[in-house]
């Protein structure tokens, strides 16, 4: 039970966040909208109108062909690394920052990291 | 906490971060996997959370009161990462081509909604950047338990850390 209410707690925060995002969306409070996003990345004008086709059949999202990663592909290894390589990043200079801050402090309480006070 | 626990949370952690890197290319996954690996990414957030639930039910009582401004840091950043994890997840539900067609959903495309996933992930990529790092030395704590080093004053340095590291 106790089990049950947690997760239910858990998704109706997501729920929430979700709402939010949509009400912040309806209002065109978010950075981008339709046409900012189409200029940014879907220069696609004329073949628009068909992507749009209310009711259109499954079998046409494969020739949409802005950038298709149906199938899988080594291509994109590279992918993978970059965002090991901006997390790495971003650890290192956190953990090297936080170094430096605990040497320099007075009180070097290790285990204190987090969590206790 | 448990060394046992301790192991259980390692385990998942570990599979949490891989299963993240991939659904960050999903030029390599193929599309297909990359929505139902996220999916279960989804499922195993979760179960992370859940795992973690006593720290975030207990330092969020003292948040406004008595505890250190890390600890508040940290909650902000938890608060934000599960704020950008939604929208990515969310977003790409709705953008999904595999997993909801399955269902017998299909929705109108949605540029804006495509866009935002992308900015999500990149968001959370910062985000899970900053999480790790928090968690840097506990990392390695276990990392150290599985290589051995050979100073064993280090490992009882670490196994001390262990006991006391994390709640
Ligand atoms: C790929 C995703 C993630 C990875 C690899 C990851 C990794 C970790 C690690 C290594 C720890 C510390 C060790 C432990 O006790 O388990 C931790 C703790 C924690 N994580 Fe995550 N995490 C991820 C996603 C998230 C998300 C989305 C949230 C949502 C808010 C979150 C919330 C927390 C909390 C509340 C704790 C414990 C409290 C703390 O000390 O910060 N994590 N995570
Ligand atoms: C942690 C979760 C996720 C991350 C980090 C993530 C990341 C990404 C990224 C980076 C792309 C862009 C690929 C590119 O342009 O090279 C993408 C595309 C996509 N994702 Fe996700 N994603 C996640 C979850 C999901 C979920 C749960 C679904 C659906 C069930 C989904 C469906 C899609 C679809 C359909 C696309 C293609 C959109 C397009 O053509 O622009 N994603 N995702």
């Amino acid at each position: 039970m106790k089990l049950i209410g947690r997760i239910l707690i858990i998704l109706g925060v997501a729920w929430l966040i979700v709402m939010g995002m949509n009400w912040l969306r309806m209002q065109n409070m978010l950075p981008i909208n339709p046409d900012t996003a189409r200029s940014e990345r879907f220069v696609d004008g004329e073949r628009r109108e068909g992507f749009m086709r209310p009711g259109r059949g499954f079998g046409e999202f494969g020739e949409r062909g802005e950038r298709h990663f149906e199938e899988p592909s080594l291509d994109g290894v590279g992918d993978m690394l970059g965002t090991l390589v901006k997390i790495g990043i971003i650890t290192g200079i956190v953990v090297i920052i936080d170094r430096i801050l605990r040497s320099t402090s007075q009180r070097m309480r290790r285990s204190a990291m987090f969590g206790e006070s | 906490m448990k060394m046992k626990q301790n192991w259980i949370n390692f385990l998942i952690d570990g599979a949490m971060f891989l299963a993240f890197l991939i659904a960050t290319a999903p030029r390599l996954s193929g599309l297909t996997i990359h929505e139902w690996l996220s999916l279960s990414l989804a499922a195993a957030i979760i179960t992370h959370l859940l795992l973690h639930w006593t720290w975030i039910i207990s330092i969020g009582k003292r948040l406004f009161t008595k505890t250190t401004w890390r600890s508040r840091l940290n909650y902000l950043l938890n608060a934000l990462l599960f704020v950008s994890f939604t929208v990515t997840i969310a977003t790409g539900i709705l953008i999904s081509r595999e997993a909801l067609p399955l269902l017998g959903i299909t929705m109108a495309r949605d540029r804006t909604l495509e866009f935002l996933h992308h900015q999500a992930s990149d968001i959370t990529v910062l985000l899970l950047g900053l999480h790790v790092a928090i968690h840097w030395s506990w990392i390695m704590g276990m990392l150290r338990r599985i290589i051995p080093v050979r100073r064993a004053s280090r490992s009882v340095a670490v196994s001390r850390q262990m006991e006391g590291a994390n709640q």
